[in-house]
């Protein structure tokens, strides 16, 4: 039986190539249901092996349409054809107007279509155009040892290929293999306790192989295949690349709970769906400080169990981000954020180690207008004023414009007589009137 | 008191905010005792606020100084005490400019401490007082003692008090004394906007990522003294130490004495004697009749001038370029104010008689201005470089340097930095830029950016159209000046800093000319002009193929033939009167005589455009209009323009006879005009000018136009000696385009790129002068285009040469001319004798030129396909006859894919227009050819179409857009009309097939199409070439102001 080939040119996807890519992707594994060869044609189209296929969807011009219709109704521009090589196919999807060509009628149909039809490098059909060879017809009336001359012997290939004189094989395209470890139980088990057993080989199988690529897990997902044919399924996942047994099964037990195991499992299938890059830490000789690194994992693990059971969405850490205004330098973010190192805090800019928020207003006296505070007033507890030093002024970010500061500040650190520190700062207003107003921003240590 | 003694301005590249004026006047405003602009590693700036102190007469002075950044991160502020240690500072600065890159400086510690003798020294403020910084501040002490000083800068930081007494304190240990310092970034706290996005533009982040390289306050501006005193309240004496630098470092830049080269003059002889030996020599050349009494007079009147200035060897060195040029064969010739002197003219620099023509010697030299003269010279654009070199060799690269050109912040750069550091989304700037065009520097204005689609109040584009603006007119980098030389007595490192340009083994001084104007410091301009190229090249042909010789002064300037010529304004090539708006005037101004070409080679410029002088100049010489004069006075300057001012010297003269300015003032007000720095001194000049006018009995109207047009004059006026000049290289050119149209085409041709016109429309115009043009040829062209007999004696064809063969060099098409022979007979025997590359072969085959060997095109470039790579010729096997099948049968190009791939290898096709294709197309859409529409009588409408050849949009128009667009049987001048411009923005500025339904105007001869309505019609041009993926005809169309 000859070969027939399925050739589709996607003519609109994205532009990005992740983007693409994840587009081309999708539809090559749902290709599969017409095909089990399908692969990236590397050139905006995807090609399936269809030989001995197309009786199971009532013959190709029916499968043909079906795979169109079905793609076109997901919104995506689409154009196949079927031929008997591979060649073939991919010029008849991008400039014929016949789609379905098989047999003697090949060279027929191909000869009108244009070079590019070829899958030549662009700089060989820009030479055969400039000598006016615009169609495959006239290419392929050309002496063969004049083309290899000119342009190599890939370029008969490439015509071989398209008519058929040389077998062209389509490589599968497959899907990088992901973490999946199988354990088919030879009694199904119930209880709890038997079920985390189990998990626990699984996992400890996986964490050998995790270490093994240098990866750890983000995300994993346990299927249980119960014998009465239906599924439970749970999943973890981590803050950062994970592959410690102890840390994974924490994670676990307490989800093994809530799996409902109805009359048994039989199955288990453990499967790894996100990971990460995780590469070994290496141990210093000197200064091997175990309790150090534990505690640092020991810290992870606990974010991990709050997350699992508060939802990661509600657990924050803090940042220092680069920027000298108090209200944007310590900003929260989620801890499922990748870790970036806070930023490096000049030393002589100091800040309070309790924040008073929203800053409060306090009367303030100063010696002369521009001085230093003498003397400040919270409410109706007056203090005089010891020590003190600033300003600091801090302009606002002009260029945040949802920022709420719009004024120049200035901050000064005090001592009252008591030995209080506060942090207190003066804004200024363009109005001459409203010049002085005083807010508490801080405690100091 | 105080005198700040660190400010930055924006000639630290992308550091400072302000321009050193503005940091000039604002220390003048708070009384300093004097200001150091300290840049990095660089003196640029200091000229600006130098002579913004002199001409304000301010009481601050300028402390010459730079700031040093060491390769080791440590800077140190350096100021010359004296002549000499301010010469070592310039070639401390040198050193380091010239052995790194363009723009950079590398200098180390042990450079500064061997070129620290005389100069006094600051540390900056330091911000730690780490082990490292304690070590660097000691050993500076340790070598500069009793000439450095520990600065303290008061920032707002938070401890600024505390950290002051610990510097203070440290530096009080080590015995090093302390000043106080402002580290000013800006004159102005306002510009903190400005300076955070100049940091981001030079991080290349944006300032939502700026962090902490961006300041947190704006205090890095200059302050009043009482704030100062404020600040440094408990270290008076570091503020008192301020006024000890300053009067313990009193050089100024007054005392740069620029002294001439003095090895020009023969031995023996001073420099005066020398030249007025030559001049003699000279005169008797000029006058073989025997040297007239009124020339002697004028002769004498200029030595004695030349004499008390002590101008002698600036002559001197002018004419010994220009004498070197000439020995050369370089074709020169002085432009510019030059021209009114008759010793630049005995001295052979200039080629009209000044007498003759009736030229004040004093609008060169006068006796008030005390500057040195300017003399311009242009030569051979092809051959300058060999004068260039000649000044390097004679003088030595330590004494000879190219000025500097300031490029600027333009709006479309400002625009992108702005929009980029303000993390616009990437599409905005395109979008905002699509109708700003490249020279711009207006920014882009409310109604543009609402045209493109958005909002301006939308608070972060209000803020990306705002700073550009401010962004605009700052220093970029420094660039070489087209051929400003500065040729010094000694040492020029010695004078100002010398950095490398762009170019290979050229230096750059650090100053542009103005500064070295203002520093009175002699430069020669050595320009570069491609019609003189295309005159000599010309004189060659004629002297070659006819046997006639002609030099620059004996094309006869009375030849009727050539004046009928130029009143049908049939002058594409000709030098000047070229150009659309020219090509207009000529039929109205009719031009009959010499002086006639003087005045439309002035008149058509932005300046009288701009004064509204152009229209009463023709009224009146049409006689529609009674030529007076505003005055008695004024009629002597205004006789020959028939009353109208038109140059640049009567404005002048208006000025100080009619509004009462000192010779003196009116040159500054020129001056004001002429570049942006200067903004905002106009309105002053302008309401003495008119006050001027009105108490000397003038009319307002009359004034406000003079002022007017001397607004214009001051970038684009012309005066009336370069006019000469330059009408004489239009009447030699016009010369020779009318009796020799095919020598004039080929030299054009071969002095390609230049001028106005492409090629294309330079071989039209000589056929439509029934040249015969012949095509390019692999056996018959040589790499210049040349002239081949025909079968009438005397007249001669064209042959183009392989020079317009796109993307074959020289080295190759010489290759193939000298091994031709009796000439080649096969493609292949070409790679075989000559050694040619492979590409060079594809690239004749591309442009058609084996018509000789009986092989068209495409075979050709078959042929050449099969051509060895890469192959030394021994090893290259031939390979017809053993693998070649003979009987391939190439498709046959379509005529019209014949003429695009002509435009594609060439530029030009002899075959026919590519609008001849289209015409049934175009004819069914109601189209008409252009010689039709010329038939037609005004105010009729009418559709035409063409390529478009330029688009012009001058400052002068009000946005009018002028068009030329061609097709196959002529050309046609639109003009769109600002209101329609946006309507059809597409098709108004990036159109290459153009069509227009618009109104016949005329006037006189001059016709105009008045467009109504425009498509674009681009695409039409693919299908010439009817394939799928086939190359558009590439037109080349020139958009300028």
């Amino acid at each position: 039986m000859s070969r027939r080939l399925l050739c589709l040119y996607l003519s609109d996807l994205p532009q990005e190539p992740t983007e693409q890519n994840r587009v081309k992707q999708r539809l090559i594994q749902w290709c599969n249901r017409y095909s089990p060869i399908v692969a990236d044609d590397d050139a905006g189209g995807i090609v399936l092996d269809i030989t001995g296929c197309a009786h199971l969807f009532g013959g190709e011009e029916a499968l043909l349409n079906d795979i169109q219709t079905r793609i076109r109704a997901a919104g995506q521009r689409v154009r196949g054809a079927i031929a008997d090589t591979l060649g073939a196919a991919w010029a008849l999807a991008r400039y014929s107007k016949q789609v379905i060509v098989i047999g003697s009628e090949l060279p027929q149909a191909l000869n009108p279509l244009p070079v590019e039809g070829l899958r030549l490098p662009e700089d060989v059909t820009r030479a055969l155009r400039r000598v006016g060879l615009t169609s495959i017809g006239a290419f392929h009336k050309i002496g063969r040892q004049a083309l290899v001359t000119r342009f190599g012997a890939s370029t008969l290939l490439r015509l071989d290929q398209a008519f058929g004189q040389i077998e062209e094989a389509v490589t599968p395209y497959r899907q990088p293999a992901p973490y999946s470890i199988r354990r088919a139980l030879p009694e199904p088990i119930a209880y709890t306790g038997a079920v985390e057993h189990v998990v626990a080989e699984l996992v400890t199988e996986l964490c050998l192989r995790l270490r093994k690529d240098h990866t750890g897990a983000r995300r994993l997902n346990l299927e249980c295949y119960r014998v009465d044919g239906a599924v439970s399924t749970c999943g973890v996942s981590t803050s950062k690349p994970v592959r410690s047994v102890k840390h994974l099964m924490r994670l676990f037990s307490e989800k093994i709970e809530t799996i409902d195991a109805g009359f048994g499992i039989e199955t288990l299938i453990l499967s790894v769906l996100n990971f990460d890059r995780f590469d070994p830490a290496q141990l210093t000789l000197t200064h091997f400080d175990p309790d150090r690194n534990d505690n640092i994992e020991a810290f992870d693990e606990l974010i991990d169990r709050i997350g699992m059971r508060l939802g990661f969405e509600h657990v924050s850490r803090l940042r220092i981000q680069q920027s000298f205004l108090p209200e944007l330098a310590l900003q929260f973010e989620s801890v499922m954020a990748p870790v970036t190192p806070n930023a490096i805090w000049p030393e002589y800019r100091l800040r309070p180690v309790y924040w008073v928020d929203p800053p409060m207003r306090i009367e303030v006296a100063t010696i002369h207008p521009a001085g230093s505070p003498v003397q400040f007033r919270m409410g109706r507890d007056a203090r005089r004023i010891v020590k003190s030093e600033g300003p600091e002024r801090l302009t606002p970010e002009w260029w945040r414009l949802e920022s709420r500061v719009w004024q120049v500040r200035d901050y000064y650190r005090i001592e009252d007589d008591r030995g209080c520190r506060f942090w207190i700062f003066q804004e200024f207003y363009a109005a001459a009137t409203l010049a002085r107003r005083w807010f508490l921003r801080g405690h100091l240590p | 008191m105080y005198a700040e003694l660190q400010a930055s301005s924006n000639f630290s590249f992308l550091r400072g905010g302000s321009h050193p004026q503005e940091m000039a006047a604002t220390a003048s405003g708070y009384s300093y005792k004097a200001i150091a602009i300290t840049d990095r590693n660089t003196l640029s700036g200091i000229v600006l606020a130098h002579s913004h102190l002199k001409k304000n007469k301010s009481d601050t002075r300028l402390i010459v100084g730079a700031r040093l950044d060491l390769a080791d991160g440590n800077s140190l502020l350096c100021y010359p005490r004296d002549r000499a240690a301010y010469g070592r500072l310039t070639r401390l600065l040198t050193l380091g400019r010239r052995r790194a890159q363009k723009g950079e400086c590398i200098l180390h510690l042990t450079d500064v401490m061997d070129h620290a003798e005389g100069q006094h020294f600051i540390c900056p403020f330091p911000e730690v007082l780490d082990e490292a910084t304690i070590r660097y501040i000691r050993s500076c002490a340790d070598k500069l003692n009793g000439c450095f000083h520990l600065a303290l800068t008061h920032t707002c930081r938070g401890d600024d008090i505390r950290w002051i007494h610990t510097v203070a304190d440290f530096a009080y240990s080590l015995g090093i004394p302390v000043v106080a310092t402002t580290d000013a970034l800006y004159h102005d706290p306002d510009r903190k906007m400005l300076q955070d996005v100049l940091t981001c533009i030079r991080e290349r982040c944006t300032l939502d990522k700026a962090g902490f390289r961006v300041e947190a306050n704006a205090e890095r501006h200059l302050k009043p003294t009482r704030e100062i005193a404020q600040l440094f309240e408990a270290w008076p004496h570091a503020v008192a130490a301020t006024l000890e630098i300053t009067e313990a470092c009193p050089f100024s830049l007054n005392e740069l004495r620029y002294e001439y080269p003095d090895e020009i003059a023969e031995p023996g002889l001073t420099a005066f004697e020398d030249m007025v030996r030559q001049t003699w020599t000279g005169a008797k050349f000029r006058y073989p009749e025997g040297i007239p009494g009124t020339v002697r007079k004028q002769l004498e009147h200029e030595f004695k001038l030349i004499g008390e200035r002590n101008y002698a060897p600036y002559f001197l060195t002018v004419s010994n370029i220009v004498k070197f040029a000439k020995k050369q064969g370089i074709l020169c010739q002085g432009r510019g104010s030059a021209g009114n002197s008759l010793v630049c003219y005995c001295l052979g620099i200039t080629e009209a008689d000044p007498v003759e023509r009736g030229l004040l010697f004093e609008r060169f030299i006068s006796s008030a201005r005390d500057e040195p003269p300017d003399i311009d010279v242009d030569f051979e654009h092809e051959r300058r470089e060999e004068v260039i070199q000649h000044i390097y060799e004679k003088y030595g690269r330590e004494r000879a340097g190219i000025c500097a050109t300031v490029v600027h912040y333009r709006t479309r750069r400002a625009i992108r930095e702005v929009s980029k550091v303000l993390g616009l989304p990437e599409g905005t700037a395109p979008a905002l830029l699509k109708s700003v065009w490249g020279w711009s520097n207006e920014g882009v204005p409310d109604d543009h950016a609402r045209e493109a689609g958005f909002d301006p109040s939308d608070p972060r584009l209000r803020l990306a159209l705002d700073l550009s603006k401010t962004l605009i007119g700052f220093p970029r980098h420094l660039s070489q000046h087209v051929g400003g030389f500065v040729i010094a007595r000694g040492r020029l490192d010695e004078l100002v800093p010398i950095e490398n340009a762009a170019m290979e083994d050229r230096t750059i001084v650090q100053w542009d000319k103005d500064d070295i104007d203002q520093l009175g410091m002699m430069k020669v301009d050595v320009l570069a002009l491609g019609m003189l190229t295309v005159i000599r090249k010309s004189f060659e042909l004629l002297k070659q193929h006819y046997g006639i010789e002609h030099t620059l002064a004996d094309i006869p300037s009375d030849d009727k033939a050539v004046y009928e010529m130029l009143q049908r304004a049939d002058s594409i090539g000709v030098f000047q009167v070229e150009s659309r708006a020219q090509q207009s005037m000529l039929p109205r101004l009719k031009p009959a005589e010499f002086y006639d070409l003087v005045i439309e080679v002035a008149i058509v410029r932005p300046g009288p455009i701009q004064g509204d002088m152009v229209h009463p100049y023709l009224r009146r010489r049409e006689g529609k209009e009674d030529v007076d004069y505003p005055s008695e006075a004024l009629k002597n300057i205004l006789k020959k323009t028939m009353g109208v001012p038109l140059f640049q010297e009567q404005a002048m003269q208006i000025a100080i006879i009619g509004a009462g300015f000192s010779p003196d003032e009116a040159d500054e007000l020129r001056r004001s005009l002429a570049t942006f720095r200067h903004v905002g001194t106009i309105s002053g000049h302008r309401d003495r000018f008119i006050r001027g006018m009105l108490d000397n009995g003038y009319e307002l109207a009359f004034a406000e136009r003079c002022f007017s047009q001397i607004e214009g004059f001051g970038t684009y006026g012309f005066p009336e000696s370069h006019a000469i000049a330059f009408a004489n290289l239009v009447i030699v050119s016009a010369w020779i385009k009318c009796h020799y149209p095919a020598v004039f085409c080929a030299a054009l041709l071969n002095s390609q790129p230049m001028g106005f016109y492409a090629p294309a429309q330079l071989v039209r115009d000589a056929r439509d002068h029934s040249v015969e043009v012949r095509p390019i040829d692999v056996n018959l062209s040589d790499w210049d285009t040349t002239l081949q007999p025909t079968t009438r004696s005397g007249k001669y064809a064209i042959r183009l040469g392989l020079r317009l063969v796109a993307g074959l060099s020289e080295k190759d098409a010489t290759l193939i001319v000298k091994s031709r022979g009796a000439g080649y007979t096969s493609l292949e025997e070409i790679v075989l004798r000559s050694d040619c590359s492979r590409l060079a072969i594809d690239r004749l085959a591309q442009a058609d030129a084996f018509a000789s060997m009986r092989l068209n095109r495409r075979p050709a470039l078959w042929r050449a396909g099969a051509v060895e790579r890469d192959m030394p010729p021994l090893f290259r096997t031939v390979q017809t006859g053993l693998f070649e099948d003979p009987k391939i049968e190439l498709p046959r190009a379509s005529p019209s894919q014949e003429v695009v791939e002509d435009y594609v290898a060439t530029g030009l096709t002899l075959r026919k227009h590519p609008l001849t294709f289209l015409r049934s197309c175009l004819r069914k859409k109601g189209v008409i050819p252009a010689a039709m529409a010329k038939e037609t009588r005004g105010g009729r409408i009418v559709t035409v179409a063409g390529l478009v050849l330029f688009r012009q949009q001058p400052g002068t128009a009000h946005g009018t857009i002028f068009l030329s667009i061609e097709d196959e049987t002529g050309v046609l001048n639109l003009i769109v009309w600002d209101s329609l411009k946006d309507k059809f923005r597409q098709a108004v500025y990036a159109a290459k097939l153009l069509v227009c339904r618009g109104e016949i105007q005329r006037e006189g001869q001059v016709l105009h199409v008045i467009a109504r309505h425009l498509w674009d019609w681009s695409d039409q041009l693919r299908e010439l070439h009817k394939e799928h993926t086939a190359p558009t005809l590439p037109v080349h169309t020139r958009s300028f102001r």
